[in-house]
């Protein structure tokens, strides 16, 4: 695991991608943010880099985020890995509970983002 | 048009108050500020065009939509005048950026706040329903009222029975003063689907 505590965020809206960047930035300065706005830009990232986080979105186009989330899991299983998703339905969470996903619903807000991180933190 | 009992149509008014409430809750925690309600009503119409809606036929408005599908189809959208829709993005965005990006993020922004909003409506709908609901990517339009609906996707053009209803509410965030509303249409297909699951689902209740 590098030094830098790594994050990649996975989602087609540049807003939400924006916010939540900004969320985690002024909480974890150090923190190193790469961002992919598509399931297929996330899985050619994740070739050269690891990441400690990665917070996905679920309604993309192409892969959405569970198809995404379960490729990623399958290939590392040690990062913590989040659906980050307007999609409430319970439905989803259990499907990513049992891909071994973490869920935060949306919106974002600065509070739910540094709370989560905060306790992940904790337990690594 | 269509045969609900008071019953049934209390009922749908009652989820859609339970998503829009959820939903309203959500658009809260964006923008830091109370979002106040209407109660929803149900109308049904042949042509949106007939609808209290389409009173004021020129008015540019925003509206982001989501298609959705599971034991009923239709859409849902959400509505508000355009000359508010860079105040609302203002307002949501919790970190100062220069007047160019807010324009440029306009769209953008519009189209997050609808996702999260009409999932939350539909996410809360499906839960209670026990009836999981698909929803396909959010679509912006800006145009007048009269033209909100004629789009090629659309359950307004599609359907072979051109009977909408539509459940509208209102909201409203007094501290920027800017209000919209959010629309389902159906067509009576799903409609009959709809009455049928929330007759079913009175049933469970009610034992």
């Amino acid at each position: 695991m590098s030094q830098t505590t790594s994050v990649l965020l996975v989602d087609d809206s540049k807003f939400a991608r924006l916010l939540v960047k900004a969320f985690i930035s002024s909480n974890f300065t150090d923190w190193k943010i790469d961002e992919a706005e598509d399931a297929d830009k996330a899985l050619t990232m994740v070739e050269d880099k690891s990441y400690d986080y990665m917070i996905i979105d679920f309604n993309m186009p192409g892969m959405n985020g569970l198809e995404l989330g379960r490729e990623l899991r399958a290939r590392f299983p040690q990062t913590v890995i989040a659906l980050l998703t307007a999609n409430i339905q319970q439905e989803i969470q259990q499907k990513a509970e049992g891909l071994g996903l973490d869920f935060i619903p949306k919106p974002p807000t600065e509070e739910k983002i540094r709370d989560y991180l905060a306790s992940r933190e904790a337990d690594r | 048009m269509i045969d609900l009992s008071e019953l049934e149509h209390d009922t749908i008014s009652e989820l859609i108050n339970i998503g829009v409430g959820r939903a309203a809750s959500s658009l809260s925690e964006m923008v830091g500020q109370p979002v106040e309600l209407t109660v929803p009503t149900i109308s049904f119409v042949e042509r949106f065009s007939d609808s209290e809606l389409a009173k004021a036929p020129t008015e540019v408005v925003s509206a982001v939509s989501q298609r959705f599908e599971g034991p009923f189809t239709g859409e849902a959208m959400l509505v508000f005048p355009e000359v508010r829709s860079l105040e609302l993005v203002r307002s949501l965005l919790k970190v100062d950026v220069p007047l160019d990006t807010l324009t440029d993020l306009e769209q953008e922004a519009l189209m997050e706040v609808g996702n999260i909003i009409l999932n939350a409506c539909l996410g809360s709908i499906s839960n209670v329903l026990g009836e999981p609901i698909d929803c396909a990517m959010p679509t912006f339009r800006k145009r007048e009222t009269q033209a909100l609906l004629d789009d090629d996707t659309s359950v307004a053009s599609s359907g072979s029975h051109p009977v909408l209803m539509i459940l509208h509410v209102q909201f409203m965030l007094r501290q920027n003063d800017i209000d919209g509303y959010v629309l389902f249409v159906m067509d009576l297909e799903s409609i009959q689907m709809l009455r049928d699951l929330v007759r079913r689902f009175l049933d469970n209740s009610l034992g």
